[in-house]
């Protein structure tokens, strides 16, 4: 498997990789899976493992970079490559690093560059939501059961994981699948086409296609999306408000159902 | 389907077993997807031309032209949602191979969430792309049964752990299929690092003798 791997990457290195997009995914989807699987944890590491790992990592993650589509200006191309950068990296460190706080706290890095991404994208409030409620709340639920089931040091089972090599290629092939429907579905338009669009419009001219269009969402942003939902989705906040009564109802009875088991049985409870 | 049983010699990719059939059978499959999707990758190019070409051939006129590729938004909108479902797609992988691979309930868990924020960035960017607010309410949907799923996992988490003392989800492998190979652990080496030494304060002059009855002595009632 890995020889076709570099095989792939040597003959995309030789060839022009930009101007092939599909090719360059494909370098992209293969070097991210190599990466993926050198960086999990395996219990066995060769020392060079981890540096080609994130040499890989990085020739994928510039291949990516390559194959996203042009934004308007060259400072928001910046600063989405940027938070989208953070999202990423951090995503990979959450599930390759070995301790399960340093996971969490990675975790916490991955929300700040999906935040980022969600700004950029429009979703202030949803930008924000992910702060506070993901990263305010939900993570620290996930460090406070750290704390309290977490043995001390680095545990045997943190070390190894099962079937890292499948797993890597299950997501390289998950990836390429996903962006071969997003390439259709946004595919660039050829040059004719968007000529003889123009001139149907007639009063565009032929490079309007860069013009920056304003978000329709965006003037009252929070004070609109608070009427869509209690407005138009106002059922589905009240059946989430049941469902997140009745989470935390079950959590309350599996615990207590589950303290009173363990008395039976006469194992020790917290 | 015996399991390998030699504690020192590993020669495998990973130190957990499975039986040498099951990856024997596995691995074509693998092979096969792996081959087939970089060969449709290869492909890509000519099918978007060829479905950006068929409308404008059948007919002529540029109401025809099929309007997610010439949105009146233009490159801008759709780099936007081409880049946003990358990065979403990226992370929802991500988060699969995670949920897949790792052996700790807990990064496990966090894996779940990195696919359900993978989700999130592409609903947002169909959100902006067609300028409506459904993308985005399903976002807060998601936000709200995340929170839901993550107190309800915790504690069954919390309950497995109280049971077996480790958070290791192959604690729970007498649950699997019948037919599945158990998968044994292998001794493994030392970490690297070794002993920790933590840092220590030398002793400055002599511990005084504690007077235990003026400790146990209460000030206030």
């Amino acid at each position: 498997m890995l020889p076709s791997v570099f095989a792939t990457q040597l003959m995309a290195e030789a060839g022009s990789v930009a101007g092939r997009p599909g090719l360059l995914m494909a370098v992209a989807v293969t070097t991210a899976a190599a990466s993926l699987w050198l960086l999990l944890p395996k219990g066995l590491e060769h020392k060079l493992t981890r540096p080609a790992g994130f040499i890989l990592g990085a020739v994928a993650l510039a291949a990516f970079a390559l194959a996203g589509r042009r934004l308007g200006s060259i400072g928001e191309e910046a600063v989405f490559a940027l938070v989208a950068l953070v999202a990423v990296v951090s995503a990979t460190a959450t599930i390759v690093t070995r301790s399960p706080v340093y996971a969490a706290i990675w975790f916490a890095m991955t929300l700040a560059g999906v935040s980022g991404v969600l700004l950029i994208l429009g979703a202030q409030f949803l930008g924000v939501a992910t702060i506070v409620v993901y990263a305010g709340a939900i993570l620290v639920m996930f460090l406070f059961v750290l704390m309290l089931a977490q043995p001390s040091g680095l545990a045997s089972y943190d070390r190894v994981s099962s079937e890292p090599m499948l797993s890597a290629i299950a997501g390289a092939v998950l990836v390429g699948l996903l962006t071969i429907s997003i390439g259709r579905l946004s595919a660039p338009v050829p040059a004719d086409d968007v000529e003889a669009a123009a001139t149907a419009e007639s009063d565009a001219p032929a490079d309007s296609v860069t013009a920056v269009v304003p978000d329709p969402l965006f003037e009252n942003h929070v004070a609109r999306l608070g009427g869509e939902l209690f407005g138009r989705h106002l059922i589905a906040v009240e059946a989430a408000g049941v469902l997140l009564f009745v989470a935390l109802v079950g959590a309350i009875a599996v615990v207590t159902r589950g303290e009173a088991a363990a008395l039976a049985e006469g194992r020790p409870t917290r | 389907m015996t399991p390998v049983t030699h504690p020192m010699s590993v020669t495998s990719t990973s130190l957990v077993s499975a039986s040498a059939g099951l990856r024997r059978r596995i691995w074509p499959a693998v092979a096969g997807c792996l081959t087939a999707m970089v060969a449709l990758l290869l492909a890509v190019p000519s099918h978007a031309a060829d479905t950006a070409a068929v409308p404008t051939a059948a007919v002529p006129t540029a109401t025809a032209v099929p309007s997610m590729d010439l949105a009146p938004d233009g490159v801008l909108q759709n780099g936007l949602l081409h880049n946003g479902l990358l990065v979403g797609a990226l992370l929802f992988a991500l988060g699969l191979v995670g949920i897949l691979t790792r052996r700790n309930m807990i990064v496990m868990f966090l894996s779940a969430e990195l696919m359900l924020q993978g989700v999130s960035v592409s609903l947002v960017s169909w959100s902006r792309y067609h300028g409506d607010w459904g993308g985005q309410m399903l976002v807060i949907f998601v936000l709200t049964v995340a929170a839901c799923e993550a107190a309800v996992a915790l504690v069954f988490v919390l309950q497995a752990f109280s049971r077996t003392g480790r958070l290791d989800a192959n604690a729970w492998q007498s649950l699997r299929e019948s037919v599945l190979p158990r998968t044994i652990d292998q001794a493994l080496p030392p970490l690297d690092g070794g002993v920790t030494h933590w840092p220590t304060l030398t002793p400055a002059g002599v511990e005084p003798a504690h007077d235990e009855e003026a400790l146990l002595e209460r000030e206030h009632v």
